[in-house]
């Protein structure tokens, strides 16, 4: 299993205010949005799984990992694993971006920011609570107007605790077997134990017809693909 | 019927559930230090995931609950017997049962099928000493001499499960993880199996016990080993090859 190596520069807190890691890593090691690595310190015989790695902010050089183990500092080595699952696409054809942060967690959504506005798209955020930096540009709305975010955008990316998923439906006001208005992609926030090695089924996600592992098949997954 | 003698050698093989159904180049470990590769479990019917599957850390390690999906028997054969078949490791298909009925089933199934060199059994949940002897015998007796036969033991009932098993045809006994509950984020009680280098302690007290306790079957030790010193200390405490299990998901194994 190739892995590769990384090195955290710098400790911060991220939008949600979780512990943060800027990693250096090389271009491919550095995930896409919604993707992830999993890495653990070069060494660290304490470490009992790989941490899963989700950028919040991005650079060439590397990425901003938010949640990450209260050991690491400046200076800690690190081994990678990935980029690993499917992240969000963001199709240049999307004029209007919707973000909705479902359970209230920002940090894997900012990322899709940036590129969306390099590509002039108009950005609403439904959020309940949001970060003080935003671009101006941002438009943010309370979670509770997430559906008439189906009628204005061209895409809706959403991220959500695998619990939450039984609220989209009333969130989004969508009956049963109603076509959606548009595309949806849902970062599903699950354990990701075995990051794609042996369908353990900790990140078990209920797809229409079977069960898929939100660590190989998503987590980031469109809409239309899952039981909700 | 004649007991199987089972080969591992090297003397290093992954846990039940940890890489999948069939070896894969690109692990987490080379396969040329693997002396066999252990399936995820399989049951004969499908299984589909528990309803809130969980993972729940804890110092030392983590507390898995996820009801052990998977295609079923028939399904896992079609998907994965070609790779078996061609596979540079040897395969031990590890089973999931419910009754002896279905280890008769299960393992007619698999004998003579091309790369599969074992069967081990996962016994059910809070077996006592007399079903393990039942399953022990209704594994011997459907492998009948065909396939060694591996019967796996949660490692914290092994010392007390094994006396029951003397006599039994079986090329080895190995550990399985234990099994503990934890409250989530929600105060709720959620049960499943322990994993992570807490075990190694009790993994390595259940393997001296066991080599020494005058059962006469081989055991293969398993339970918390994160470095090659601590496989080598269950080898030289009577294991006849060491099972890894989390540690294969943290990251790579040490080569050689």
């Amino acid at each position: 299993m190739q892995t590769r190596l990384g090195i955290v520069k710098e400790i911060r807190l991220s939008a949600d205010g979780l512990l943060a890691a800027w990693i250096e890593c090389q271009q491919p090691s550095r995930p896409q949005p919604g993707q992830y690595l999993l890495g653990w310190a070069a060494g660290d015989l304490d470490a009992v799984l790989a941490a899963p790695l989700f950028p919040t902010e991005l650079a060439d050089d590397g990425f901003l990992a938010a949640g990450i183990p209260a050991a690491w500092e400046p200076g800690t080595r690190l081994e990678l694993r990935g980029p690993l699952g499917q992240g969000y696409n963001l199709p240049s054809a999307v004029r209007r971006l919707a973000l909705g942060a479902v359970g209230g967690s920002l940090d894997r959504l900012l990322p899709l920011i940036q590129p969306g506005l390099q590509q002039n798209m108009a950005i609403t955020l439904y959020a309940d609570h949001h970060p003080a930096n935003l671009p101006s540009a941002v438009e943010i709305y309370p979670l509770t107007g997430l559906s008439e975010a189906l009628a204005w955008a061209d895409l809706l990316a959403l991220d959500l605790e695998r619990p939450h998923i039984s609220r989209l439906r009333s969130l989004l006001n969508v009956e049963i077997d109603r076509r959606l208005p548009c595309p949806v992609q849902v970062l599903i926030r699950t354990p990701l134990t075995c990051g794609g090695l042996a369908y353990c089924g900790a990140c078990a996600v209920a797809g229409r017809r079977h069960w898929k592992p939100a660590c190989k098949d998503g987590p980031v997954f469109s809409l239309n693909e899952l039981d909700w | 019927m004649p007991k199987y003698d089972l080969l591992i050698d090297p003397p290093v093989m992954n846990a039940a559930g940890r890489l999948g159904y069939a070896p894969d180049t690109h692990g987490p470990i080379r396969l040329a230090s693997l002396g066999a590769f252990i399936t995820n479990p399989v049951s004969l019917g499908r299984r589909t995931p528990a309803h809130t599957p969980q993972q729940i850390n804890f110092p030392g390690g983590f507390l898995l609950h996820t009801g052990y999906p998977n295609p079923g028997l028939s399904e896992v054969v079609r998907r994965y017997g070609e790779r078996w078949a061609r596979s540079p490791v040897p395969v031990i298909v590890h089973l999931l049962v419910q009754t002896p009925a279905e280890v008769a089933l299960a393992v007619s199934r698999l004998t003579h099928l091309p790369g599969v060199t074992g069967i081990e059994l996962g016994l059910p949940p809070d077996s006592d000493a007399a079903s393990a002897r039942i399953f022990a015998g209704a594994l011997a007796e459907a492998s009948g001499g065909e396939l060694p036969a591996i019967l796996r033991l949660p490692l914290d009932h092994a010392s007390a499960l094994a006396p029951a098993l003397v006599g039994q045809e079986l090329a080895a006994i190995s550990l399985g993880p234990p099994r503990g509950a934890l409250l989530d984020q929600q105060g709720q009680l959620v049960r499943g199996r322990v994993f992570g280098p807490a075990l190694f302690p009790l993994a390595l007290a259940a393997v001296h016990s066991l080599a020494s306790a005058g059962i006469a079957i081989p055991v293969i030790g398993a339970g918390g080993v994160y470095t090659p010193a601590q496989a080598q200390a269950m080898r030289s405490a009577g294991a006849m090859a060491v099972q890894l299990d989390s540690v294969l998901w943290r990251g790579s194994w040490p080569a050689g």
